[in-house]
């Protein structure tokens, strides 16, 4: 297995003074579906635009397959294919068009380029709406389009920034198993960004989450779920008892990594059920009803939730596809 | 490790040079203004309804101003008018908030393309408005001192200001992303124009009026067109109105080309 995405120290520092990148250092595995997540504004853009050649780092150094992205990024844009949060269409072309464009825009001739858009449009389900505008197209299309579109060129790698963001479930399921299928059945490694942490959790082999600019965590996602300890507690109750709750338990030992929930608050019992009673026995002398409880082994949100503090947030509006 | 682009023979890819690459974005432009004709056909029809408004207008004294073909007289402004007509940097603006510009700067296309392909497309849409006015006042009983050479040669000089001009647009467009702050900077030439001596000749101005008319470029354009139409062919003249648009091109192509560059690294 080699290393076929690499990040040393990468820093990004933008013209206002903005600090976006604090030294981001990644290691994808030639082959593998590689997770990258993040909340809104932690740097999980900035690292792909930088990696895809769109921006320019300003400390540290990045390369894809060898080649430098500073140095060489021509010859890293004919080895990456690159869909973004933005399906990147043209309104006015069709499908068709599009990519037979970019086809012949990273060096196919005209014949190869209708050959592969024709394959590509058939492998994502648009060979019937391939001579409609693109203004036409629903927003399932749209993203299956732009998948197709980073294919054109059989990059080995594939970046893809929040793919099924706004889709509707069964368009979702589709991209999934067209990811998955590009990977096993084709060899290609993907980055794959997504706010959807159920959906790095199915499909990553191994993630990283970012936060702040820095990398906080790194590894498989049962690696990381396990760090967590074995079980969470999850506790509900009313929004005004929150604060004098976590107060009460604070006083707890056995009580780690207290979040807040939308439910209620959460926690890891050092103890197991012995330290559940407990919490569950203080916050009931205090007066504080706790409406439910369940005690689960910690998902992916979990972790993100512990190291960031909050739950990812939803994309904001203009980056969300119309399904 | 050996990773390369393949083509289906299993040749390795190219990358497109910058005039293949100028050609198919320039072809993709053409292809987005055909199919939006609502957004290319005021460039033809309002150009030509003005020169027939200030031709009806204007007809009753143009002799007591010492003008004797009225339709020759009008030609140079309304050109002007038709090059007027162009995306200046809308159709980037478009590219950039869908994000298939960036699309495109995904693939190792010349950058340089980017720019050249919508301006060639500029200058093609601005020839084809000017020809038409042309055409029109041709008909309406234009006679070009200098002749078809003459009436060639004034559509030229107003297609290369065009495109000199309209390349300001482009600047705001590629620095911005913004289609508000495009259209703004577009905008320009309505007083640019309108400070030009289109009516009057430039000796009968004085004070503010005659210093900023010396100033502004378009003067020199419309002098050099006015003269190519009603008094034949004055070298001088033309030679100034070519320093101006390249004037004016030098200092909007270097924006372009800065604002290009500041977007894509």
């Amino acid at each position: 297995m080699t290393t076929i995405i690499k990040a040393s120290g990468l820093r990004k520092t933008y013209p206002g003074g903005v600090e976006a990148l604090a030294g981001i250092d990644l290691a994808v595995e030639e082959g593998e579906i590689f997770g990258f997540i993040g909340l809104n504004g932690a740097g999980k853009s900035t690292t792909i635009r930088i990696l895809t050649t769109l921006m320019r780092a300003t400390g540290g150094t990045a390369t894809i397959a060898g080649l430098d992205v500073a140095r060489e990024p021509d010859k890293v844009r004919q080895i990456i294919g690159v869909a973004l949060q933005e399906a990147g269409l043209d309104a006015h072309a069709t499908g068709r068009e599009l990519l037979e464009l970019q086809g012949r825009l990273h060096g196919l001739n005209r014949r190869d380029a209708v050959e592969r858009a024709t394959r590509l449009l058939d492998a994502v389900n648009l060979s019937d709406a391939a001579d409609r505008r693109l203004a036409g197209y629903s927003g399932g299309m749209q993203r299956r389009l732009d998948l197709a579109s980073a294919l054109i060129h059989e990059p080995h790698v594939l970046f893809l920034d929040e793919p099924t963001t706004g889709l509707d479930p069964a368009s979702r399921q589709q991209i999934w198993q067209e990811v998955r299928r590009l990977n096993r059945d084709e060899g290609r490694t993907i980055f794959l960004t997504s706010h959807y942490l159920e959906e790095i959790d199915r499909l990553a082999n191994r993630v990283a989450v970012i936060d702040a600019g820095r990398i906080v965590a790194e590894g498989t996602p049962s690696e990381l779920k396990s760090r967590l300890g074995r079980e969470m507690a999850s506790l509900s109750m009313a929004a005004e008892d929150r604060l004098a709750a976590r107060q009460h338990l604070a006083t707890i030992g056995g009580v780690e990594s207290l979040v807040e929930i939308t439910a209620g608050l959460m926690f890891r019992p050092l103890d197991g059920s012995r330290t559940l009673t407990e919490a569950l026995a203080a916050l009931d002398r205090a007066g504080i009803v706790v409406s439910a409880v369940t005690m689960a082994p910690p998902t992916l949100d979990d972790v993100f939730l512990h190291l960031t503090g909050r739950l990812p947030d939803e994309p904001s509006d203009d980056a969300a596809v119309a399904a | 490790m050996m990773v390369v682009a393949t083509t289906p023979s299993g040749q390795s890819i190219q990358p497109v040079s910058t005039i293949d690459a100028t050609v198919l974005l320039a072809r993709r432009e053409l292809r987005g203004l055909v199919r939006t004709p609502e957004a290319v056909v005021p460039g033809f029809v309002v150009p030509v309804v003005i020169f027939l408004i200030m031709l009806g207008m204007f007809e009753g004294f143009a002799t007591s101003f010492g003008i004797e073909n009225l339709a020759a007289f009008l030609l140079p402004t309304s050109v002007l008018l038709a090059t007027a007509f162009g995306s200046s940097g809308q159709g980037i603006v478009e590219d950039i908030e869908r994000g298939y510009f960036d699309k495109l700067l995904t693939t190792p296309l010349s950058r340089l393309a980017l720019l050249l392909g919508p301006l060639a497309i500029e200058a093609v849409r601005m020839a084809a408005q000017s020809l038409l006015v042309l055409l029109v006042a041709m008909v309406a009983g234009a006679s070009i001192a200098t002749g078809i050479t003459g009436a060639i040669a004034i559509v030229i000089l107003g297609v290369l200001w065009g495109v000199a001009y309209s390349a300001i647009g482009f600047a705001v467009a590629l620095k911005t992303g913004s289609g508000a702050a495009t259209q703004g900077a577009a905008m320009l030439w309505i007083p640019l124009l309108y400070l030009a001596p289109a009516f009057a000749p430039r000796d009968s101005m004085s004070g503010w009026l005659a210093t900023i008319t010396a100033l502004n470029p378009v003067t020199y354009i419309v002098e050099a067109m006015r003269a190519t139409a009603l008094d034949g062919w004055q070298a001088d003249t033309i030679a100034y109105g070519l320093l101006a648009i390249a004037a004016v091109g030098a200092i909007s192509l270097t924006l372009a080309f800065r604002a290009l560059r500041g977007r894509v690294s």
